[in-house]
């Protein structure tokens, strides 16, 4: 995959890495409206980790991973390429489970209580 | 390194009929978040040496990564609407609940409450709580503000906040879980960290 990159891409990439929308943008979002999570029964824990899990799906920690220090050409390179590599396998994987944990018939668990 | 690693991994998958999961998987367990490398030289041994298990990146950042199950159901009821600002607890509108806002920072923590007219209340940092140096970056410095912080907001009367937390650090998590212990109700978490998207360049890698 490195080679595949490498072969049509040697530039860089302008870094911090984002969709550049306009600056400051989370900035003129209303406060306490965007990234809030509400404390329930006062599970400060809980309410933390689900905050930190959704900030991670968004993609927003990796925002905040990927500008702590400069990335050189080919450490963006190798990024790259392992995002890449990364998405094929896990296409087949999903597919290869699913192949694997195939039933074909009407009740596909019997004797399954919970879902 | 990394790459290099996968691609023998899949040319395994193709050639082998010998290879099993159990040979593949434990080299090197394929996980969504990069691990982070304190210098470049880190960063160049990468491949070589194999490390345990998936080291937690960020200290604050608990329930980010996939080992810890965080449940999500009905996450939609438990976001603020427009409703919510008006919306008492214990008697206070949300919208005039005080702020507490929380730096989080590399190396330190900040606290600093304001009430909804942007008034300081109290404020606090490791520094103030006595620690000093590199022992300010510690989650332990971070819970140590955080009660000091709700201490202080009890002596005043206030019992019930809002969190703005900014920043990834050690006292992300622990302040607020200190806060909490000292007896104030947190009505909501919210995450204002700086995110930059046009700034300028990061600085470089550290070398140690």
């Amino acid at each position: 995959m490195v080679r595949m990159v490498r072969g049509f891409w040697r530039g860089t990439l302008t870094q911090p890495f984002a969709i550049k929308l306009f600056k400051g943008i989370w900035n003129s979002h209303p406060r306490f409206a965007t990234r809030t999570i509400m404390v329930r029964d006062n599970d400060v824990d809980a309410a933390f980790a689900t905050l930190n899990r959704l900030m991670e799906s968004e993609g927003l920690l990796k925002i905040i991973r990927s500008t702590q220090f400069y990335q050189k050409p080919y450490m963006q390179r190798n990024l790259l390429s392992i995002e890449a590599s990364r998405a094929i396998f896990n296409e087949d994987m999903t597919r290869k489970m699913k192949f694997l944990v195939r039933k074909n018939r009407p009740n596909a668990h019997p004797g399954q209580l919970t879902t | 390194m990394a790459a290099r690693n996968l691609a023998l991994q899949f040319s395994r998958l193709a050639l082998g009929t010998r290879a099993s999961c159990s040979q593949i998987l434990p080299i090197r367990s394929i996980s969504s978040s990069l691990p982070k490398f304190d210098s470049i030289r880190d960063n160049h041994r990468a491949g070589t040496r194999l490390t345990g298990p998936e080291q937690e990146i960020f200290e604050g950042t608990t329930g980010a990564n996939q080992l810890l199950s965080v449940n999500l159901k009905n996450i939609e009821a438990r976001f603020p609407t427009a409703e919510t600002l008006n919306q008492l607890f214990d008697g206070i509108p949300y919208k005039d609940l005080p702020i507490v806002y929380i730096k989080a920072t590399k190396n330190n923590t900040l606290i600093n409450v304001m009430d909804n007219k942007q008034h300081v209340i109290i404020y606090t940092s490791c520094r103030l709580e006595g620690f000093k140096h590199a022992r300010k970056k510690t989650t332990i410095a971070g819970q140590t503000t955080g009660v000091a912080a709700g201490q202080k907001l009890v002596r005043r009367g206030i019992r019930t906040v809002r969190v703005e937390v900014k920043g990834i650090g050690p006292g992300r998590l622990s302040s607020v879980k200190g806060m909490d212990t000292a007896g104030v109700k947190i009505v909501s978490i919210t995450d204002h960290s700086n995110l930059i998207e046009l700034g300028p360049r990061p600085r470089k890698i550290r070398r140690i």
